[in-house]
């Protein structure tokens, strides 16, 4: 394949999108496991 | 280690090493030696930036640290999908627009040569230390462990990676670093689970939690806001996005990785993988050490991790002092196995539990005085060898030669990664770049390639050698990789960002940076992590200093 002629149809704004809320989704996972099991 | 051990070991090394030697016997030319031809998909590319990051002191020392002291390491990489996205975004469309081989050629089209061969001997100094360090931080825990000559074990690492790095080239590393993921994920798969089933008999996966929890070890997050602690999610989002910036948009070893990729969106779809895994298999990584932790509450536990000090004690005639403080400290972990199986709960016992704890902590003090007076030299830190300690003393054969498979996997895998970048970099940026009249056929060329990629092998398994000789030379790596990654990240910034300064004002500009970063290193307290940020900054601001007191000359 030609980096040049592959057709690419990604809609990357919302790939990194999902990327971003995945980690703040992950973040928030962390933190309410650090609230629960720390005394 | 019995014969199953070793087949599963040598067999799964063996395997990988020839497949890979095998399977990419022939290359033609330099685009396909140092790029793998550009025809790599984007799991390919995924795992190999993967497994080129994660080397074997992920697999040895990571569980430890989560023993030790709970999982707050995860918010180092919460940085990581940050700076993927920024990468993308700018600086990966740009390479694949330039079509260049190393991140440092694009330094000249922009700037001049200087600042090109500035950044590109910066990598080669600072990777090529780094790679001694990939095949020796390994090799002295095996050899410790397992009683192997440890200068046996650096050479056999070393010349396994030569092996097939040598003779495939850069797809060789992606096609062997795509099993070594597996053999890698697999494996610690296995010990999570085999954690789990030995852990059930005495309390469920919730218990487990619980007590993981009431010992302090479930603190993912830490929001303080204090520099001096090493890792909170300020200087994980901060400075661990700087560092992860630099490493993937700067260091050939990981540029290389994803250039090797077939188009600009496999490249990115590779990095993307990489942004939504690599948190979560720290987490899991993090969390086995966590489950180690469990397991030593209800079994047998070594007040030492590092058996070798058995032995100098020993010879040292302290044999009974040790014996009285290991005694002590078995019928304390009695004591604790008692309370936490006896009907009752966590906060009942907490007093009493947590009395325990200190005890036995005042008693393993006790004995690293021990292993101190009868050898100063000694190190009394003992994480690296949790995991590791675990595997060999409580893991049934075939899954421990699984395990050691596991970890010189890792080894071997970024040790290809960065002996390809290597010898990419002093290819491309100095032989040919310095030779621009000399014309040589493409087998010619490959040849070349592969003595630079052998060299950078024998001068990696050297320093391996030679790191014995000095003192904590692992830690003085890691952090100088911190104390440089700032500065070359804002030269790539600059170059893509700010227009406006031209080289001579970048070029002045890094070397005051340097300086500022060397300063701050010698004579504060502050994390390493906030160098990355600072020596960026510096760069930036600098140059447009520079700039502006150029201007009004």
């Amino acid at each position: 394949m030609n980096p040049e002629t592959e057709e690419d149809k990604t809609d990357w704004n919302k790939v990194y999108l999902l990327v971003l809320g995945f980690l703040a989704l992950q973040i928030l996972v962390y933190a309410l496991i650090t609230e629960h099991y720390t005394a | 280690m019995i014969w199953l051990d070793w087949l599963v070991l040598l067999g799964t090394l063996l395997f990988i090493v020839l497949y890979g030697t095998w399977k990419t016997r022939q290359q033609r030319d330099l685009q396909s030696y140092l790029l793998g031809g550009r025809e790599a998909g984007w799991l390919t590319v995924g795992l190999s930036v993967m497994a080129t990051q994660a080397s074997a002191i992920t697999f040895l020392s990571t569980p430890g640290q989560a023993f030790e002291s709970g999982m707050g390491f995860l918010q180092f990489y919460f940085g990581l999908p940050l700076a993927i996205v920024i990468l993308s975004i700018t600086f990966i469309p740009i390479y694949y627009r330039l079509k260049v081989y190393t991140a440092y050629e694009y330094l000249e089209q922009r700037y001049d040569l200087r600042m090109r061969l500035l950044t590109a001997f910066l990598f080669l100094v600072q990777r090529g230390l780094a790679a001694g360090i990939t095949i020796y931080a390994p090799a002295i825990v095996l050899s410790t462990v397992m009683g192997w000559d440890l200068n046996l074990t650096n050479i056999v690492i070393g010349l396994l990676v030569i092996v097939y790095t040598v003779s495939g080239g850069s797809k060789a590393v992606n096609l062997t670093q795509k099993w070594q993921m597996t053999v890698i994920m697999g494996g610690m798969f296995l010990a999570f689970f085999m954690l789990l089933k030995y852990i059930s008999p005495f309390a469920s996966f919730g218990e487990a939690l619980d007590i993981a929890g009431f010992y302090g070890k479930l603190e993912v997050v830490n929001f303080r806001f204090d520099p001096n602690e090493r890792y909170t999610i300020w200087s994980g989002l901060t400075g661990g996005l700087f560092l992860a910036m630099s490493y993937f948009g700067t260091d050939q070893s990981q540029v290389q990785r994803y250039l090797s990729a077939s188009s600009l969106k496999q490249s990115r779809m590779g990095l993307i993988f990489n942004a939504v895994l690599k948190i979560p298999m720290q987490f899991f990584i993090l969390f086995t050490g966590v489950l180690v932790f469990v397991f030593y509450l209800y079994y047998e536990r070594p007040v030492h991790f590092n058996k070798n000090h058995e032995q100098r004690i020993e010879a040292a005639g302290l044999s009974e002092e040790a014996g009285e403080i290991t005694a002590e400290f078995n019928q304390l972990a009695e004591e604790r196995k008692d309370l936490l199986t006896n009907g009752t709960s966590l906060k009942e016992n907490a007093l009493a539990l947590k009395t325990i704890e200190a005890n036995q902590q005042a008693l393993k003090d006790k004995y690293n005085e021990l292993v101190v007076k009868a050898d100063p030299e000694a190190e009394t830190r003992d994480s690296d060898y949790v995991f590791i300690r675990f595997v060999l003393d409580y893991l049934p054969h075939g899954v421990i030669g699984l395990l050691l498979a596991v970890i010189l996997c890792a080894a071997m895998s970024s040790t290809a990664g960065e002996l390809n970048a290597l010898a990419s970099t002093t290819m491309v940026d100095f032989y040919k770049r310095l030779n621009p009249s000399r014309a040589i056929s493409d087998a010619r060329e490959v040849m070349v390639g592969k003595f630079f990629t052998v060299l950078w092998g024998v001068a990696a398994i050297s320093f391996a050698l030679l790191a014995r000789l000095f003192d904590n030379l692992i830690e003085l790596v890691n952090i100088l990789g911190s104390l440089f990654y700032g500065t070359i990240l804002g030269i790539f910034l600059c170059a893509f960002y700010f227009k406006a300064p031209a080289g001579k004002h970048v070029f002045i500009a890094a070397l005051v940076a340097e300086t500022l970063v060397l300063s701050l290193f010698f004579t504060t307290d502050i994390g390493f992590l906030w160098f990355n940020a600072i020596g960026c900054f510096a760069v930036i601001l600098v140059a447009y200093a520079a700039y502006f007191l150029d201007r009004s000359k």
